[in-house]
């Protein structure tokens, strides 16, 4: 069994806290409650050979959005093995801030892996051709559409990212 | 004193850590908990890398390894939620120093700010209405878009109101007095007579059927949903050039590069076939040609189809795109160019293209349509 730091991030709002709860307790609150600081989770990946020999347990930083592109000279982020960067589908904004948050992620841990998540598909019609801004059409990192309301896709965000830190190592 | 002076630090930390305001951990050089103080303290493992056994303390192996040589520097963490499966659980600081005169490290636990300080009340209700405006501006987009389209709707059945009432009386016309005329030659026994208008009103019914399906194709533009796929252009007009029927010898050549593009086909597909059709059937030689190419244009793919026919007056070229234009050529008179045009053009603009033609018999013969397709169409399949 092995450990590692997962950071989640995005602007305020996305629903971060609602993935990971969605993925830790399978439960999810209409209510809007910000994250302050940050809130610790930790979720054991099951161990599913050949592809994962082993369980993965994630330790989920769900960090207060708040901190934009500050947060990657706050102590949060260090130790850092890869992220989960969130943007709301319906709120375009939202999306455009997740391309900075790359490049801020890649610049202060290089080599790290990262997944894009689209989420709130459940607000949106025709998810797959919502218009994406420009960094994230032409991503080359994973794309993931989700919705923390029904679970689309959630585990597989987490399960993939787990699995891409593992085999580089990080 | 001095002694004095320790016993009442002592005292005030067990006071406070009695009230679980903080909890002291003692870690050897290898970070290996050794000895703890205080209920903040409890969950801390002993015995085990703290780093390992102290969730928000993994990964920091190097920054708390490093406070060995940085000894005035201290690695802190500010406002953690340990567990945050338990919603009301306690929200801490966490500080690790290291004691370089007693060759060990102090980790300190510390209560930090309770939701109900004022400060965190305030901006979460910043945020939450950050959100909420957000929310708001989004939904009037929503509105402003449904607003657009029902302004559409209501221009789309003016027109067919307009079409039903106007360019259809001309056919029921024509069926009233050749059905009259019938009457009329079975009143006198003319059965070879009444046969020849009877056929005249079927020809006219056939004629008004034609002219309502291509008007209901035309208003069900931007009433369906297309999915969006990626095709091989020239693919498409290829099987568009082979499904025509060329007469006399009219040539479809497709000319120069064509992209795979990620876009509706069937619209696009009605729309190519539309003006390939129109440029072939128009062409009033046998040895022409009509030749369809695509380029980039910025954000749009241009695609051309130039014939070498007859051309189009200039007077005509706004008339054409409209349902049942009449287009003369000062001789005759001729029925309704019917709706191809008008659906070519209905349907470039609702999916946010644009569409000229460009042609003038006045100086040589030759019709170029050009129409310009967007590269990104939305989610609905509009742009």
């Amino acid at each position: 069994m092995i450990a590692r730091k997962m950071l989640i991030l995005g602007e305020i709002g996305v629903g971060k806290t609602s993935l990971v709860r969605r993925l830790v307790l399978d439960e999810m609150t209409a209510e809007y409650i910000p994250t302050m600081g940050v809130d610790i989770y930790r979720y054991a990946v099951a161990a599913a050979p050949p592809q994962r020999p082993q369980q993965i347990d994630l330790v989920i930083w769900d960090i207060d959005g708040n901190y934009g592109q500050s947060i990657f000279r706050h102590v949060y982020s260090q130790g850092a093995s890869g992220a989960l960067i969130v943007g709301d589908l319906s709120r375009r904004p939202t999306l455009d801030l997740m391309v900075g948050l790359a490049h801020g992620f890649q610049d202060a841990m290089p080599g790290r892996h990262f997944t894009f998540v689209l989420n709130k598909t459940d607000l949106i019609s025709g998810s797959e051709t919502a218009e994406l801004p420009d960094g994230l059409r032409t991503a080359r990192q994973s794309v993931l559409w989700t919705s923390a309301k029904s679970g689309e896709n959630v585990r597989q965000a987490f399960e993939s990212t787990a699995d891409a830190i593992v085999r580089r190592e990080l | 004193m001095a002694d004095a002076r320790a016993e009442d630090v002592l005292a005030a930390a067990k006071f406070l850590a009695d009230r679980e305001l903080f909890g002291v951990v003692w870690l050897d050089a290898r970070m290996m908990a050794t000895e703890r103080f205080g209920r903040l303290a409890d969950d801390v493992p002993m015995g085990v890398p703290v780093t390992a056994g102290v969730l928000p303390l993994m990964g920091f192996e190097d920054q708390i390894l490093a406070l060995q040589q940085r000894t005035s520097e201290s690695l802190v963490i500010p406002n953690v939620l340990m567990d945050a499966t338990q919603r009301d659980g306690q929200r801490l600081n966490i500080a690790v120093y290291w004691m370089a005169d007693q060759g060990r490290y102090l980790t300190m636990f510390s209560s930090a700010v309770s939701g109900a300080d004022l400060e965190v009340v305030l901006a979460a209700q910043v945020r939450a209405r950050a959100i909420a405006e957000a929310e708001v501006a989004a939904k009037s987009r929503i509105i402003a878009q449904a607003n657009e389209e029902l302004t559409r709707a209501n221009q789309d059945l003016q027109e067919f109101a307009f079409v039903i009432s106007h360019d259809l009386r001309a056919p029921l016309r024509a069926l009233r007095y050749f059905a009259s005329d019938a009457a009329e030659a079975v009143a006198q026994e003319n059965a070879a007579q009444a046969a020849r208008h009877l056929e005249r009103v079927r020809d006219q019914a056939r004629r008004m059927a034609a002219m309502l399906t291509g008007l209901l194709e035309y208003s069900s533009v931007g009433r369906r949903t297309d999915a969006l796929e990626t095709i091989d252009l020239k693919a498409l007009v290829a099987e568009i050039a082979e499904s025509i029927e060329q007469p006399g010898g009219v040539r479809i050549e497709i000319e120069g590069d064509w992209p795979m593009i990620r876009t509706v086909a069937q619209p696009l597909d009605i729309i190519l076939r539309n003006l390939i059709d129109n440029a072939v059937k128009h062409h009033d030689r046998c040895d022409g040609t009509v030749a369809v190419s695509c380029s980039e244009d910025g954000e749009f793919w241009g695609i051309v189809i130039a014939d070498d026919g007859p051309g189009i007056g200039v007077d005509w070229h706004r008339a054409i795109f409209e349902p049942f234009s009449r287009v003369t050529d000062g001789d005759t008179d001729g029925e309704g160019a019917g709706i191809g045009l008008a659906l070519v053009k209905k349907t470039v603009q609702w999916f946010g293209g644009n569409i000229e033609v460009i042609s003038d018999p006045s100086r040589g013969r030759g019709t170029t349509f050009r129409v310009g397709w967007p590269k990104v169409l939305r989610h609905d399949g509009r742009r």
